[in-house]
């Protein structure tokens, strides 16, 4: 056994516990805070610099799945400054909480087996339950409650799911799978795997609960619900989209044509009408999952051959094309969710980021950069994920669904720019919140974006890693 | 690589320019100045020698990945053709005028926006792959939407995102073709790329499935045909110039128009000879029904904003026409025809910065633009009003002037081609000078409306700012040959070329 792999895995469990103890000193959060960022930074480091190719037990350290460790414990980093300034109390706890998330997030991205899978994708979701409602104030709970409830049904159907899977396949682990042994547990298996997982991503009919607990949660938290939490369920459903249905793709490409056209169209036209703005950002977020979703149609038609280039050609760009807006996005989600801590208020309507320009020219710039990046707009990352997330679909043939969500995004310029109307030149003034620890996030996300929309040589990077 | 070296350093000056605090105008205006002079000297040098085709090119790799039967090559690439060179002067003095107009003298966010304009514009004209044309196309775009939005006077809020959502439709399409040329590409020849060169290129364009030939003809003609803009699908432009600054009018005619004259002439027109030839007659129909249309819509016009910019888009519907009647042309015609249509995106933007700086500086005084407002400037403002007039004079096509050349060279070339229904483009200049010269007649001469109050004419300074418009739109109009040289090498080695 090579223990160099497991680095990075028992440092982020130690460290856990270590930042427990911590808080029993009754150490600063502060201290606390950057212990764990330290530690979020050194397996980071443990992760990066690792040769791959090498498989024990149930983990497979490939270089697609370190590149998925890579993004969630970036995930985590990203809310670590923000939450010093919305989590009011027991510090201690909230960041030994996010260490074992980190861990869990970082063997789901080890691992192909379904088992293991959803052992550790269950991980994030009973501490994300806890994270939600850390305020403990009614709005917390309530979104909470709400999430805990609709999550747990969902894992009732995932549950339901992998055992039709393994009745179809007669194996958990998803690098095995060759053979069919019934088609029909297959399809059942698909519907059931999708509805369980869609819950967490917030497709289309699946939705609703994340407008309610992105509304009520602590912004920090939000913004994690919506990219580390999400992007969780959405990497396991890649892998299985992906791998176990090898024998049989024939009903995938309907299925998310379908729902992605769905979850756009419902999400932006939703985005529209809304004038609380954090519920405005939780329906982009169903949109932006819509986007995400595109790439399981585009793995499912690749099974026909019908695209224009060599099924792997597709493939290879399909997943690649996953991971880079995987990364693109948790930027600039989590931006705009963690800027809306600049109120100073629970319910936060668009008239209350009126005169943000005035008060900081730099973090409306900042935030304006996020939402341009939301839309697609060139130089951010956001506009190159957009950019290729097209091209793919122009690969594969698919003209229309191009045209469809190209639509989409045109709609969705409309209440991103509104936001930064709204910020930059309606007449007024209001009272911010001006903490560095949330405009240093903001200013610095919004660096990352831009610096993500010159990342070409990281999609070329990702095309070779695609295929596992 | 000297061209990269220069968009890097105009690059510099835009981010610089937003935090120039007070000293924003001057130091937007020294720093662009000075690289003007500096890219006119270099062209001086390089085009002396010049015989068409693309010259100066460079070609940095930034990524690229090959394996397992896939290549794909991103790379940044510049290059000039005769065409590109004037259009990058054109742009860099369009942005010194708006500049020098700048309103908001004290806001050095409103000149980092002006710049941000003009280097995107200068990006644009440079590059040589789509995918950084695309993505100048639109930061073209943005800081617009800024300037429109921010600066902006009537119902701001909902035109400027109404012009963002307008123009982003037209540039979404662009990328779809973009993509399919780059697909079918990868198809024959078995490389991802997104070159100019490779991408528009008769020899790869010919054999094509005609579905995706004409699925991407027809995103690249709605994004062009957008910004240009013609007939149906003006409706942005007139709100768009009369909301925004006077700075912002400029740059929209100025910039944003040509960029759809340099898409249509510089872009498509090499692999244009694939069009079916019902396209041709649609895009002369096209350009007949907008040169007529806005001639009638801006004599309605009350506003002399308004009326402008509808001129304004009146005049680049020469460019459509240009386009249209040389796809029927051959030889000696169709170079004049191209080199008219290209002279007319260029002085286009020399006479509606005339035009609207002289606006400015008389709405400066009068506080009003409706033309019932005004009346007998002439006897207390003469030397403004003598500049707006040989503003109005320059529009219509008046000899000696910018506007004559381009309007003369594509009326002349398409008699070969459509014959007498060039009667219909004369019918409009009648128009045009018919309005221009009534609505001067009943602002600028006759009785003195006398609730303007006491007027006082130009100072010195807004002396010295029209008149370097003037002399700039009377030089490219008595010495044409120095641009149209350039212009009709490029375009008579067309053919073979990109």
């Amino acid at each position: 056994m090579n223990f160099e792999y497991f680095y990075s895995l028992i440092i982020l469990g130690l460290s856990g516990f270590i930042a427990l103890a911590i808080g029993i000193r009754k150490e600063s959060k502060k201290i606390i805070a950057l212990f764990t960022f330290i530690i979020l930074i050194i397996s980071f480091i443990l992760v990066v610099f690792k040769s791959s190719g090498y498989s024990i037990y149930f983990l497979d350290f490939t270089d697609f799945n370190t590149y998925w460790a890579l993004i969630f414990i970036v995930s985590s980093m990203v809310i670590i400054l923000p939450s010093m300034h919305d989590i009011q109390n027991k510090h201690d706890v909230f960041y030994a909480l996010i260490l074992f998330m980190t861990l869990s997030m970082v063997i789901a991205a080890y691992t192909f087996n379904l088992i293991v899978l959803f052992v550790s994708f269950e991980g994030v979701s009973v501490i994300t339950y806890i994270l939600a409602a850390y305020n403990r104030t009614k709005r917390n709970l309530e979104g909470s409650l709400k999430y805990f409830v609709i999550s747990t049904i969902g894992t009732a159907f995932t549950i339901l799911g992998i055992s039709y899977f393994y009745f179809a396949t007669r194996t958990f682990n998803l690098l095995a799978v060759s053979k069919l042994y019934s088609n029909v547990a297959l399809l059942l298996a698909l519907v059931f795997i999708i509805i369980g997982f869609g819950f967490e991503i917030a497709i289309f009919p699946m939705h609703q609960w994340a407008i309610d607990t992105y509304d009520g949660s602590p912004n920090s938290i939000s913004s994690f619900l919506s990219t580390g939490s999400k992007l969780v369920a959405y990497m396991v459903l890649l892998k299985i989209l992906y791998l176990g249905f090898i024998p049989d793709y024939n009903y995938i490409f309907y299925f998310f044509a379908v729902l992605s056209i769905l979850t756009m169209t419902y999400g932006n036209i939703s985005a529209l009408s809304q004038n609380n703005i954090k519920r405005t950002l939780a329906y982009s977020s169903v949109a932006q999952a819509g986007n995400l979703i595109l790439v399981f149609a585009i793995i499912g038609y690749s099974y026909y051959n019908a695209a224009l280039v060599s099924r792997t050609t597709l493939l290879r760009f399909g997943i690649a094309i996953a991971m880079f807006y995987s990364l693109a996005y948790i930027f600039m989600k989590a931006g705009p969710f963690i800027a809306m801590s600049l109120v100073k208020k629970d319910k936060i309507m668009i008239d209350d980021f009126i005169g943000l320009a005035r008060k900081s020219k730099v973090t409306a710039f900042s935030l304006a950069i996020l939402l341009l990046a939301l839309a697609g707009i060139p130089v951010t990352g956001g506009f190159l994920a957009k950019y290729f997330l097209f091209f793919t679909l122009i690969i594969g043939g698919l003209w229309w669904l191009a045209v469809i969500s190209i639509l989409n995004s045109v709609i969705s310029v409309f209440y991103y720019f509104r936001i930064i109307l709204y910020s930059f030149w309606k007449p007024g003034d209001n009272d911010f919140d001006m903490s560095p620890e949330i405009k240093y996030s903001v200013i610095i996300m919004a660096l990352i974006t831009i610096a993500l929309g010159f990342a070409f040589t990281l999609y070329t990077y990702l095309i070779g890693i695609a295929i596992i | 690589m000297i061209l990269i070296g220069f968009l890097m350093a105009f690059l510099i000056v835009t981010i610089l320019s937003f935090f120039t605090g007070k000293y924003a105008k001057q130091f937007s205006l020294i720093s662009v100045f000075i690289l003007t002079v500096i890219f006119v000297i270099y062209s001086f040098l390089r085009f002396a020698t010049y015989t068409g085709g693309i010259i100066s090119k460079s070609n940095i790799l930034l990524s690229s990945f090959t394996a397992k039967g896939i290549s794909i090559q991103i790379n940044f690439s510049t290059g000039l053709t005769g065409f590109t060179d004037a259009l990058v002067i054109m742009a860099l003095m369009v942005t010194i005028f708006a500049l020098l107009i700048g309103e908001k003298s004290n806001d050095d966010t409103f000149f980092g926006l002006l710049i941000s304009v003009g280097f995107g514009l200068v990006g644009l004209f440079m590059v040589r792959n789509f995918l950084f044309f695309y993505i100048f196309w639109e930061v073209v775009l943005v800081p617009m939407f800024f300037v429109i939005g921010k600066y902006g006077s009537y119902n701001k809020d909902k035109i400027s995102i109404k012009f963002f959502i307008y123009t982003h439709v037209g540039s979404l399409f662009l990328l779809l073709s973009i993509f399919t040329l780059s697909t079918y590409y990868f198809i024959k020849y078995g490389i991802f790329t997104f070159q100019i060169s490779d991408l528009m290129n008769l020899a790869f364009l010919t054999p094509l499935p005609k579905s995706a030939l004409y699925f991407s003809f027809f995103g690249f003609l709605l994004a062009f045909l957008i910004k240009l803009p013609t007939f149906p699908l003006h409706e942005w432009l007139p709100n768009a110039h009369y909301t925004a600054p006077y700075s912002g009018s400029i740059l929209l005619s100025g910039g944003l128009l040509s960029m759809g004259g340099y898409g249509l002439l510089g872009i498509l027109y090499p692999v244009a000879s694939l069009f079916p030839v019902a396209l041709a007659y649609f895009l002369i129909a096209l350009g007949l029904v907008s040169v007529v249309y806005f001639a009638f819509t801006s004599m309605f016009q009350k506003n002399l904003k308004r009326m402008i910019a509808y001129s304004s888009a009146g005049e680049m519907a020469f460019v459509t026409i240009a386009f249209g009647t040389s796809l029927l042309s051959t030889g000696y015609v169709r170079t004049l025809d191209l080199s008219g249509g290209m002279y007319q995106t260029i002085a286009h933007a020399f006479v509606t910065s005339l035009a609207f700086s002289s606006l400015y500086f008389i709405y400066k005084r009068t506080h009003t633009i409706q033309v019932y407002g005004l009346g007998g400037l002439y006897h207390r403002t003469p030397v403004a009003s003598s500049f707006f007039l040989a503003a109005l004079l320059a529009s219509l096509g008046l000899p000696t002037l910018a506007g004559f050349i381009g309007e003369f060279s594509v009326t002349i070339a398409s008699y070969q081609s459509i014959g007498l229904l060039t009667l219909l483009i004369v019918f409009g200049l009648i128009v045009t000078a018919a309005y221009f010269i009534w609505a001067a007649q009943r602002s600028l001469f006759g009785f003195y409306n006398e609730s303007l109050g006491k007027l006082k004419d130009l100072d010195r300074a807004e002396f010295l700012i029209l008149f370097l418009m003037l002399m700039s739109s009377i030089f490219i109009g008595i010495y044409p040959t120095l641009i149209f040289r350039l212009l009709s090498l490029y375009a008579s080695h067309m053919g073979g070329l990109i």
